[in-house]
């Protein structure tokens, strides 16, 4: 009796298993198609302070590329004046992959988030005309739009339209994973070739990751990113109106943290976590995430498979960043 | 001349409408090029929606099916539909009134994908949640599995037993939920839920926490499925984006076609229309070369008036110039009618024209009459008649001949007169004809001759009228002395000796030849020449007198009369020679011009002094004053050698030559004939009684008098 409730029980897991039939995370791509001079103009722009109001702020202020992977580490971010803001900066990195932008997911692409915080009080507090007056009284940034965009006066278009050319070269490829995933696409036939490329915790925490439903929503070339998803499915997540939930948009009591899921990509490097940022280290957040989300904690043992899992997410900084930087040190 | 210009304004405007209908059907073409591109780029992109809806649809499947799926893909998938959308939007040909229908439609289904879209997000986060809790599930009955151990736990209660059914019930609710997508599947699942909600473990904590979130799981499961499952069929089986997609490629075919259809009646008709200004050209063409016709039929019937003589309907000087250039071996025979202008002067022109005719007519009997079928016979002038003939050379101066002896012989009758007419001929069979016979007729007349054929040597004279400047001659000529008299006797009539000889002036050229008067004299007349002319002559005529002891008749023209100079030398030398004076004949040429008569009566009364005489030349030539002449008293007339020429067959001369004589004999002045050159002429003039006679027959000029001695002691 025991004995077949126990098959039958193995038999129903296996059935559903039987459901994991492709990869559901796929590499970045080692080069994205961009315009080398316009994403170093872009590059130049997100540098430089002179796009904020006092000039303290600029983009790279709460997303430092070189060392803190896109992120000011801070849970939530400081804007002009000192201004603290109550969302957590994500990372700019592989942000080109996202199907929508900010927590919740306001805007389509790179160009429509980049006028996000110029404008935003506490964060730049620029406007339209005031970018396009400073820029254009800056002899070297006239020069160098003229070059790229033809024109003598430099328009708000041009800048935006040169930060998200920039931001579309920031991808971080050849991570480990993606080397064993890029194997596995290699060797179809015979995939386990490749899991001498991952560790053994490495690959039970992928299996693990999979197994309790992460990947459900944690999937695509930045394992996250793709679609809106609830954060408390199960527990509930305590809900205040600063979150930056889709409710912001929608007003639908459904979409209450409910959330852009955010990748995973470097997810090592780029704490805190959360939209709040209340979430200082993964193995907190992977605690937080399965009570939410699952119901139950996962066990220490869990948690350290999928916290190896997710470091192997981690790759190269952006070529653009690797490369001489010039047009960085000769700030104007 | 207004039709042709009508032709020409369409001449010209055919090649301009077809130069623009060119162009025209150029930019057709090139428009129906980008049409049919335009349009085949739209339709390749409709495809592309259709083909992009559907494997959107095998997306969402996969993504609800697979338990996990990599959302990219659908949003990739979206992504390529509404680029394309917004492609086909841009697309200005797309926009045009034509594709109203197809272009609405556009906008419905962009409309439509919008909203799926907003359908997909809710789906998926739906789907996840759902495929969350399934993935879960059965993690969490393992994880129960372990509470309880059911190997070990011998005191596993009733309750425990029935919740392990449950749950196992559960597990296979679940399993057919999700493989069936079937919500009649979704009831089964509630009940069970209520039958769990039921079980209460308050006493274990473990199973407590199992039961709340196995229960949590559960009821994600049946709050979400029924949205789900609505929107999932929605996603699946709503046909209205296809719908859409096969109502844009439908509207666009038919108005595509529509259009097409514009196309094609408009190439058939600027075909049809440049068809019709071929044929409108070709028609054109056909009219001009029929007007060209007409034109050069209209052209030759003019030419042939031109070419054509009114008054003997012979053709005219025009076409001999047309006809000549034809002939390869042309024998040319040119007719003057001597003396014609009289019959003109005396008849009337009416007479004139029909003398002219009937002479034509003569002419065309004569040439029939000798076989000559293929001469043709022109009036080339007032009294000038041309016969041309190809070939027969050696039987033209037979011929001519014939026609001289068959004129002598014709009587051309004009009401109730009668004339002979005379003619002198000149024959050539070298080009130019018409310059080359009128140099020997020119001859003819000067050596009084009927006829003569043409010779090279006719052109030497000519040639150095032409080719050199004849005054330079003269100066030459008057420098070295070269001016020679020649000497022509004139025989008394009765006696038949030689009373005296007529000095006539020749010009020695350097190749020794002798120019007449004529040739030079009209030239000499307008330079300063003239007089040394006279002086030379009238010197060596002098010379001739006192060295040969003979009578001389000496020329001077009125102009030498009125010369003082002229005049002075002349008496100076009568003068010197006074016992001679009286061998010296003057001769004067009368003519119109003279208007001071009391000058030359002065210069006649001084040589009357010296005891020379007085000769009026030329008289009877049309111009003679006879009070005026007989005025001068003269000792001599010369009757003109115009009314002698012909004396033996024209009676008209005759009665004018009698008429001259009889008034001569009553004024008792003596009569000279001149041109006698026949016999026949010789004995009219005999017989008419007059006193000397001079021309070829009594003897021709000489260059010495010697000779002519010599003649006479021969004779």
């Amino acid at each position: 009796m025991r004995l077949i409730i126990k098959t039958l029980f193995v038999f129903l897991v296996l059935l559903f298993s039987f459901s994991f039939a492709f990869e559901p995370i796929k590499p970045i791509p080692e080069h994205v198609p961009y315009n080398k001079e316009k994403a170093e103009l872009g590059k130049l722009l997100f540098h430089d302070p002179i796009l904020s109001k006092d000039k303290t702020v600029s983009c790279s202020t709460c997303h430092e590329l070189y060392t803190k992977w896109g992120t000011d580490r801070r849970a939530v971010s400081i804007g002009v004046n000192g201004k603290k803001g109550q969302v957590n900066a994500p990372t700019v990195f592989n942000t080109y992959f996202n199907f929508r932008l900010f927590w919740n997911g306001r805007a389509k692409n790179l160009f429509e988030q980049a006028k996000g915080p110029l404008h935003n009080p506490i964060e730049m507090a620029m406007d339209k005309k005031e970018i396009e007056e400073r820029l254009n009284k800056n002899e070297y940034y006239k020069k160098l739009f003229k070059k790229i965009y033809k024109t003598d006066k430099i328009k708000y278009w041009q800048v935006l339209d040169a930060i998200a050319e920039f931001e579309k070269a920031l991808i971080t490829p050849n991570s480990k994973f993606d080397k064993y995933l890029r194997c596995k696409e290699k060797n179809i036939d015979n995939p386990e070739k490749c899991n001498f490329l991952l560790s053994e915790e490495e690959l039970k925490g992928y299996l693990i990751f999979k197994k309790v439903g992460c990947i459900t929503c944690h999937n695509g070339i930045n394992v996250g990113g793709n679609s809106f998803q609830k954060l408390g499915v199960i527990h509930e997540y305590k809900w205040k109106p600063s979150n930056p939930d889709r409710y912001q948009i929608t007003k639908k009591e459904e979409d209450k943290n409910v959330y852009r899921v955010p990748s995973l990509r470097n997810i090592e490097c780029t704490y805190p976590y959360f939209h709040d940022g209340s979430v200082k280290t993964l193995r907190e957040a992977l605690k937080k995430m399965s009570y939410h989300n699952l119901g139950f904690e996962l066990t220490d043992k869990e948690i350290d498979y999928i916290e190896a899992f997710l470091k192997t997410l981690t790759g190269q900084l952006p070529d653009i960043l690797r490369e001489s930087d010039r047009a960085h040190n000769e700030k104007p | 001349m207004h039709i042709m210009k009508n032709h020409k304004i369409k001449v010209f405007v055919i090649p301009i409408i077809a130069v623009f209908s060119i162009v025209g059907l150029f930019y057709f073409n090139m428009w129906t090029k980008d049409y049919f591109k335009t349009s085949e780029d739209i339709l390749d992109n409709i495809k592309d929606l259709q083909s992009l809806e559907y494997s959107l649809d095998t997306n969402l499947i996969k993504s609800s099916f697979f338990l996990y799926y990599d959302y990219d893909n659908i949003y990739k998938n979206l992504e390529q539909i509404k680029e394309k959308v917004t492609y086909l939007e841009n697309i200005s040909h797309f926009k045009s009134s034509t594709h109203e229908k197809s272009f609405e439609y556009l906008q419905k289904y962009k409309a439509y994908i919008n909203d799926k879209e907003d359908k997909i997000i809710k789906f998926e986060t739906l789907n996840s949640e759902i495929k969350n809790s399934t993935v879960y599930i059965p993690s969490l009955i393992l994880k129960y599995m372990t509470t309880i151990d059911i190997d070990n736990d011998i005191s596993m209660d009733n309750d425990i037993k029935i919740y392990t059914y449950k749950l196992t019930n559960l597990l296979a609710s679940l399993f057919l939920l999700r493989n069936s997508t079937d919500i009649d599947f979704l009831n089964p699942l509630k009940n069970l839920e209520t039958q769990l909600e039921m079980f209460d473990f308050s006493n274990n904590d473990k199973l407590a926490q199992f039961h709340s979130v196995l229960l949590s799981h559960l009821k994600v499961y049946i709050d979400n499925y029924p949205d789900y499952y609505k929107i999932l069929n929605y996603l699946v089986n709503d046909t209205k984006g296809k719908a859409y997609l096969s109502q844009i490629n439908n509207h666009f075919v038919t108005e595509t076609k529509k259009e097409t259809d514009i196309i094609t009646i408009f190439s058939f008709g600027s075909t049809a229309f440049f068809l019709l200004l071929l044929a409108y050209t070709g028609y054109l063409l056909l009219s001009l070369e029929k007007k060209n016709i007409q034109l050069i039929k209209m052209a030759s019937s003019l030419e042939k008036i031109t070419e054509t003589d009114d008054i003997t309907g012979l053709p005219n000087r025009r076409a001999f110039n047309h006809d000549v250039i034809r002939y390869k071996n042309p024998s040319f025979i040119l007719i003057n009618i001597d003396g014609f202008k009289n019959i003109n002067d005396f008849y009337g022109t009416k007479a004139g024209d029909y003398i002219l005719k009937e002479f034509g007519n003569f002419l065309k009997e004569f040439v029939k009459k000798i076989g000559l079928n293929d001469a043709k016979i022109y009036r080339l002038g007032g009294d000038e008649f041309g016969i041309l003939y190809e070939n027969k050379r050696k039987e033209t101066e037979s011929y001519v001949k014939r026609l001289l002896s068959e004129l002598e012989n014709k009587v051309f009758k004009y009401k109730h007169l009668e004339l002979t007419l005379n003619v002198s001929i000149g024959i050539t069979f070298e080009a130019p004809l018409l310059e080359k016979a009128d140099m020997v007729l020119k001859e003819v007349k000067n050596r009084r001759e009927k006829y003569l054929i043409y010779s090279k040597d006719f052109d030497k004279s000519v040639e150095i009228l032409e080719n050199l400047n004849i005054l330079d001659i003269i100066k030459t000529a008057v420098k070295e002395d070269k001016i020679v008299p020649f000497f022509q006797p004139i025989v008394d009539n009765k006696t038949g000796e030689i009373e005296k000889y007529e000095v006539l002036a020749r010009l020695e050229t350097s190749d020794n030849r002798y120019l007449s008067p004529g040739v030079f004299l009209p030239i000499a007349k307008e330079s300063k020449y003239y007089r040394d002319i006279t002086k030379a002559i009238v010197r060596k005529a002098f010379e001739t007198i006192v060295e040969k002891d003979v009578n001389l008749s000496i020329n001077l023209s009125i102009e030498d009369v009125l010369d003082h100079i002229v005049v002075d030398y002349f008496l100076g030398l009568l003068k010197d020679n006074e016992n001679l004076a009286h061998k010296v004949t003057v001769e004067l040429l009368e003519s119109e011009s003279i208007q001071n008569y009391r000058e030359i009566q002065k210069f006649v009364d001084k040589i009357r002094q010296f005891g020379a005489h007085l000769a009026i030349d030329d008289f009877g030539a049309g111009y003679s004053n006879f009070s005026h002449v007989v005025n001068l008293k003269p000792d001599f007339v010369k009757i003109d050698g115009s009314l002698i020429k012909d004396i033996h067959k024209d009676p008209y001369s005759k009665i004018i030559v009698s008429t001259i004589v009889d008034f001569s004999k009553k004024l008792n002045i003596k009569t000279v004939a001149e041109f006698v050159s026949s016999v026949e002429i010789y004995k009219v003039i005999r017989e008419l009684d007059i006193d000397y006679s001079q021309g070829f027959f009594v003897g021709k000029p000489i260059r010495y008098i010697d000779e002519y001695k010599k003649i006479e002691s021969y004779r």
